[in-house]
């Protein structure tokens, strides 16, 4: 792991993406002590426009509220809306791939069954559905994006499990007499994961997509201020005072921009051998 | 040899693949007393690799009876074949796709201790460090990966998991094939070593004269997954009678004889003095 | 001996790993000449296999590679293919699964001679039948998976072959085979190199192999020549200590009886390591301490001699 490690920090982009994550973790983080102005409060004149008064230096939207400090706590919703998110479906994914892989015969093709009926809706449709049935919290936001993505994690661990299943190594902790449950628990799913972690980083930028696209839709909470919501607020104004849009957008695309780098990364990182000459 | 030192005995063992139009075993039968050293050779396709992965279990026979340890191996399932076939190991051809490439090899090698309950926890390490040096390897290898091994460190490291399971037999499945001469005649001399400490029999597998004749006393060729000559291993390739075995000795590829050459040479005889300290 | 078709001088190539670097060839120097047979013998680490992709210049983009490569009697561009055929160990990774061997040999007849399909399908089938796959109109169209591993081999042969090259390079082209489909494949392969007259430089670590097929043997140790001779004198009477032992394992190997065979014994060099004397020295039973502080110098002739302080000249 520490080789592993060692191989992520000497790729320059996925390291850069990834500081540039956690400064903006921590700082959605420390929104209140970095920057303490109530993002829900009418603070300012409103449509102020940035770099004019250091008291509200992105601006202020329609109603004079604050837009760093909207977009710092935008930070927060989105940000741990898209990590929950992102594990759950790698949690429901590799459970779900895992017991398929193993069982074999019916309960494979049950569960595989179930898998191709959820990927059949669109995946937006499916989180659209979900959070018009279960309310706009920030749970039922969660729950709607992981019901749209953990399948792409099912199959990735299922099929892995199918492939390491007829290798050596893996005759060979059955020869030495491993436990079932121990061969699949250290042996199976360590080597089946790397592709699915790579693929659910990956997961975590549609996340923050989708989770944008149901706030700008109205979808989500409206009393917090998340960064899908301030696109939706600033389209009316677009033309004249496009700013309202441009910092939320352009928060969002660094993200899943950083994201997906650090993905990557981390798919070239877990696989020992294939970077080796 | 007496009925009462049989270690292993197949019997009228068979299987055909799904599909397939010819088995590939069909019909095996022969035994192996404790400490006995025999060779299974034949042309790829002959059914051998087969045969080895029935021996243990790894595929099911369509028919057919194997008795191990006076005890039958096909009665038995769950824990107690566990148990037994801890007594019954294989090493595999390509030792680097034998070890999980993400766990550490002391790790893999501590497993049979660990799952057999054969050293308490606090005794694995130790226990380890021995079997590295039992197989002739630095201790402080176990902390390392596969890939980062040679492949004879690799094939070491295989042999010392399959010593932890304190077995009986070894089903050695082309153990030297992928290894250079030099290495090779190394594992080898290394087995030889470990069959007079240990009281070990084994099953060689492999299309490779060399190896059957330095490890081998009695031999079993196989071809279109019968056993079509059997005898000492010495005799048997000396005077070879089935067909299979006359193709397999007529191949194998030997070095001209040592003589000295009558011929021109460009210098004086070759002289290498002695060193001298 | 006839022209030289291909000259190494002092080929020295490194591939980073890491921070460090691992020196696979420290200087190599080799001569071939057009329709000669050479084995180029050493085992895992030994440089080898990059000589090989040296040659066929085919090394990763990242190797640091010093000294040169020449091929005297060709064009100024050699191109692979046409210029020489390569054969590699893994008959089940070299061909592409998804064409069928007529469409993979066709192409190579097509890019390098210019021919039209038409006549590409026939010369592949005269081809297939050359290398001794039965029946070969109807299994041009069959695809590589169709066929064992001894016949995908016979069938990368024929590819390398395909656009009659002056060389033919082969990378342990047997060592995945078994010993009968071995011995099948090397009468093949030294039937092809007599008939058309073309050159052959074969890698391998087994040196009963490069004695059923080579004319001249080279043995490489840790990136560098110890010795080279005719296959008859080298395998007869070995100069150098390492081709002594490793002549003696593998006869040890054939006649072996009761008791433990000989070994090589000693540590192997760290292919990072910077080397200054002999890389055989910390294993050689006659070294001296001029063997580990000095670079021995190549005594004899460039096609028949040794790099040895301890072989009297």
């Amino acid at each position: 792991m520490s080789d592993a490690f060692a191989r992520f920090a000497r790729n320059p982009a996925a390291l850069l993406a990834a500081l540039l994550l956690a400064a903006l973790a921590l700082a959605a983080a420390l929104a209140p002590r970095l920057w303490p102005i109530d993002p829900e409060a009418v603070d300012g004149p409103p449509l102020l426009h940035p770099f004019t008064d250091p008291a509200h230096p992105l601006g202020t939207d329609r109603l004079g509220r604050d837009l760093l400090a909207r977009l710092l706590f935008g930070a927060r919703i989105s940000l741990v809306v898209a990590l929950a998110a992102a594990f759950a479906s790698l949690l429901i994914g590799s459970a779900v791939g895992l017991a398929a892989g193993l069982a074999g015969g019916r309960i494979d093709d049950l569960l595989m069954r179930i898998t191709d009926a959820f990927q059949t809706v669109p995946g937006f449709l499916l989180a659209l559905a979900f959070v018009s049935v279960l309310g706009p919290e920030a749970e039922s936001v969660v729950l709607a994006i992981a019901a749209s993505s953990w399948t792409g994690p099912a199959r990735i661990v299922r099929a892995e499990i199918l492939s390491l299943a007829r290798r050596d190594f893996v005759l060979a902790a059955v020869a030495v007499g491993l436990p079932r449950v121990e061969i699949a628990w250290r042996v199976l799913l360590p080597n089946a994961l790397p592709p699915v972690l790579a693929y659910a980083c990956a997961s975590i930028a549609s996340a923050v997509l989708i989770e944008s696209a149901l706030s700008f839709l109205g979808l989500a909470d409206p009393n917090r201020a998340s960064w899908g919501a301030m696109i939706a607020e600033g389209r009316a104004v677009l033309v004249r005072e496009p700013w309202l849009s441009i910092w939320p957008g352009l928060a969002l695309l660094v993200t899943v921009l950083a994201v997906n780098l650090v993905g990557e990364g981390l798919d070239d990182a877990l696989a020992p051998r294939r970077a080796r000459p | 040899m007496s009925e009462a030192s049989l270690l292993l005995e197949v019997e009228g063992l068979a299987k055909r693949w799904p599909g397939a139009a010819a088995a590939a075993v069909s019909d095996v039968s022969f035994a192996l007393a404790e400490g006995e050293r025999v060779a299974l050779v034949g042309a790829s396709g002959s059914g051998k690799t087969t045969l080895a992965r029935l021996i243990v279990r790894l595929i099911e026979p369509d028919r057919g009876a194997i008795r191990f340890a006076g005890r039958d191996l096909l009665a038995l399932s769950g824990e107690r074949l566990r148990r037994l076939r801890a007594g019954l190991q294989l090493v595999f051809q390509d030792p680097l796709a034998a070890l999980d490439p993400r766990r550490r090899v002391g790790r893999q090698v501590a497993d049979p201790l660990r799952v057999h309950g054969l050293v308490p926890r606090a005794d694995r390490p130790a226990a380890v460090a021995a079997l590295f040096d039992r197989v002739g390897l630095d201790p402080a290898l176990a902390e390392r990966f596969p890939h980062e091994l040679s492949g004879g460190q690799r094939q070491r490291v295989a042999i010392a998991r399959a010593l932890a399971c304190r077995p009986l037999l070894l089903l050695l499945d082309e153990p030297v094939a992928q290894l250079d001469v030099s290495v090779k005649v190394q594992i080898l001399n290394l087995l030889d070593r470990l069959r007079r400490e240990e009281g070990l029999a084994w099953l060689l597998i492999t299309h490779d004269l060399g190896a059957a004749r330095a490890a081998s006393d009695r031999i079993l060729v196989m071809a279109e997954g019968r056993i079509v000559e059997e005898g000492p291993t010495a005799a048997v390739l000396a005077a070879p009678r089935a067909a299979a075995t006359r193709a397999l000795v007529a191949a194998e590829p030997r070095l001209p004889p040592p003589e000295p050459d009558p011929g021109p040479q460009p210098f004086t005889a070759p002289s290498v003095s002695p060193r001298t300290m | 001996m006839s022209a030289v078709l291909l000259e190494l001088r002092g080929l020295a190539v490194s591939l980073p790993l890491g921070r460090r670097l691992v020196r696979a060839l420290r200087g190599l120097d080799l001569e071939l000449s057009a329709g000669e047979r050479l084995a180029l013998v050493g085992e895992s680490g030994s440089g080898k296999s990059t000589a090989l992709l040296a040659i066929a210049g085919l090394l990763p983009e990242e190797a640091r590679v010093e000294g040169s490569r020449r091929f005297p009697l060709l064009g100024r561009e050699v191109v692979p293919g046409r210029d020489f055929g390569l054969v590699l160990q893994d008959p089940f990774a070299s061909l592409n699964p998804v064409l069928s061997v007529g469409e993979q040999i066709g192409e190579v007849l097509v890019a390098h001679r210019g021919a039209r399909w038409s006549e590409a399908r026939r010369a592949s089938a005269v081809l297939l039948e050359r290398v001794g796959i039965g029946d070969p109109e109807r299994r041009l169209g069959d695809p590589p998976h169709r066929f064992s591993g001894g016949q995908r081999q016979r069938i990368a042969i024929a590819m390398a072959i395909a656009a009659g090259p002056r060389l033919l390079l082969a990378d342990e082209p047997t060592s995945s085979l078994d010993t009968v489909v071995q011995s099948q494949i090397l009468a093949l392969l030294d039937g092809l190199v007599r008939e058309q007259g073309m050159a052959l430089l074969l890698v391998t670590h087994d040196l009963a192999v490069a004695s059923r097929i080579a004319d001249r043997i080279a043995v490489l140790y840790a990136g560098r020549l110890v010795e080279s001779g005719p296959a008859h004198r080298l395998l007869r009477a070995p100069r150098h200590p390492y081709t002594r032992a490793l002549l003696a394992v593998a006869r040890d190997l054939e006649r072996a009886g009761a008791g433990p065979l000989a070994e090589i014994a000693g540590p192997t060099l760290d292919p990072t390591d910077r080397m200054q004397g002999c890389a055989f020295a910390p294993r050689c039973p006659f070294a001296v301490a001029r063997c580990t502080d000095e670079r021995p110098a190549w005594r004899g002739h460039p096609r028949d001699g040794v790099a040895c302080h301890r072989v009297e000249p």
